[in-house]
């Protein structure tokens, strides 16, 4: 149960990063397989069946394109970032930089002490 | 090299299966190029070619053919992922193979036995289809989501080999086969469409001694004579070239045009298909000429549904971008 829950939790948190990666490694030309791997070496190990379907999701949003082309003497399809997907790109970093900032800010701040004076504490209650 | 390629051939067929129709060679190519990468890379790794194991094991971690193909398919709350496929397949048999011909059936007789919307009430027969349909969509869904809650996810996932997946079925030998028997067939079609003017029992059986074709064939005869020929000169050419698929289908097109130009001819002739060769005539005589105007209101109907599929399969044919070696037939 407790593994199932943190297996969720997981999973919602790599997402938003998942697409954020993506979108940023797309920044030059790849096509589906060095770009996984290109993900893996960096550390950020991503499964086939995420990848491929996200790619056509992200592409029929808009925010990649897409060319069939030939490279040793294979069909391979390479995906790009278009310019509405670089312009969401940079906001979606910018984004995301000021939430890894606050997170820092709420990890980093000082604990609150669990024995608050009890004039506070009615200070508190008083403003409320 | 071992069997390698058959093995991802076969795996592919197997997702092919599950996709939809739509973008399944898209991505087909795609998971058949990222395959071929991975065992290129193990290959040159290793130094030497892959075992049939080892594919199967790269074939086996992307994971089994349904749950990679669900992947693709719109994420489903009530029914998971995992088993979402095999609900729109059971969707599509029970919406083509039970209410489809039940509407057709429905439509028949609104246009060849004007009576029945009398006799049964308006739409009431409709309201029955509507009512059943909901009826049928709510328990199979219901059940899916049973199975899914209770189940399999995790059985889905593990303990399946690639091995075991069935042999690719080759279009071009299964084409093949199709041309010869429409070369034998199309002989014997023609020679029994010769000889049906002068003896109608070969087509009517024991009936035929008591009837005969009526003047409405007359001016049809020779395009059904023509058809048949046609249809043999296109098995031929079948058969000795490898046509592509979007014009293999064009040539289904055009076929299928020209029958239902002589069906729609026929119809519009008239509804007195055979006269009595006997005197006083039979009293069933009237019967024969309706079960033959039935039949050829149905082959209408089936003729309008293989248009619509072959033009379908013509422009996907068309659009389909290009592909690589190793994807099954296409």
């Amino acid at each position: 149960m407790e593994t199932d829950l943190f297996e969720n939790l997981r999973l919602e948190l790599r997402r938003g990063t998942l697409i954020l990666a993506v979108l940023a490694r797309l920044r030059t030309e790849q096509y589906g397989y060095v770009l996984r791997r290109a993900l893996a070496d960096q550390g950020l190990a991503i499964d086939e069946n995420t990848l491929y379907p996200l790619l056509r999701r992200l592409e029929s949003q808009g925010l990649l394109v897409s060319q069939w082309r030939e490279e040793d003497k294979r069909n391979k399809r390479f995906y790009r970032l278009s310019t509405e997907g670089e312009i969401l790109l940079s906001r979606l970093l910018a984004e995301h930089e000021a939430m890894n900032a606050a997170l820092d800010r709420i990890l980093h701040a000082a604990p609150v002490s669990a024995e608050e004076p009890e004039a506070e504490k009615e200070n508190t209650n008083a403003q409320h | 090299m071992p069997n390698t390629n058959d093995l991802v051939a076969r795996y592919l067929q197997a997702v092919r299966f599950w996709l939809p129709r739509a973008t399944r060679h898209d991505i087909l190519a795609e998971i058949a190029e990222d395959l071929q990468s991975q065992i290129d890379d193990r290959a040159a790794a290793l130094g030497r070619p892959l075992s049939e194991a080892e594919v199967a094991e790269i074939l086996k971690q992307r994971g089994r053919p349904m749950i990679v193909a669900s992947s693709y398919l719109p994420q489903s709350q009530l029914i998971g992922p995992a088993l979402f496929p095999v609900y729109v397949f059971v969707l599509k048999a029970v919406a083509l193979g039970y209410f489809l011909p039940w509407i057709l059936v429905w439509f028949g007789f609104l246009i060849f036995y004007p009576r029945f919307l009398v006799e049964h009430s308006g739409l009431h027969p409709f309201s029955i289809l509507w009512t059943l349909a909901w009826s049928l969509f709510g328990i199979i869904t219901v059940g899916f989501a049973i199975v899914d809650r209770t189940s399999t996810r995790s059985k889905l996932a593990c303990s399946w080999d690639p091995r075991k997946l069935p042999r690719v079925r080759e279009k071009k030998g299964r084409r093949k086969a199709e041309a010869i028997a429409g070369i034998v067939f199309g002989l014997l079609w023609i020679v029994w469409l010769f000889l049906i003017p002068s003896r109608p029992y070969l087509i009517l059986g024991p009936p035929g001694f008591f009837l005969r074709f009526s003047s409405l064939w007359r001016p049809v005869y020779p395009w059904i004579i023509v058809l048949a020929i046609a249809g043999l000169l296109r098995s031929t050419l079948i058969l000795l070239r490898n046509l592509p698929e979007w014009a293999y289908q064009v040539s289904q097109l055009v076929a299928i045009c020209l029958q239902a130009l002589i069906v729609a001819m026929l119809l519009r002739a008239g509804s007195t298909w055979f006269v009595a060769s006997t005197q006083p005539p039979v009293e069933w005589l009237p019967i024969a000429n309706l079960a033959c105007h039935f039949c050829l209101g149905g082959m209408a109907i089936a003729l309008v549904i293989a248009f619509f599929v072959h033009a379908s399969k013509a422009v996907h044919a068309w659009l389909r971008p290009p592909g690589n070696t190793v994807t099954p037939m296409a």
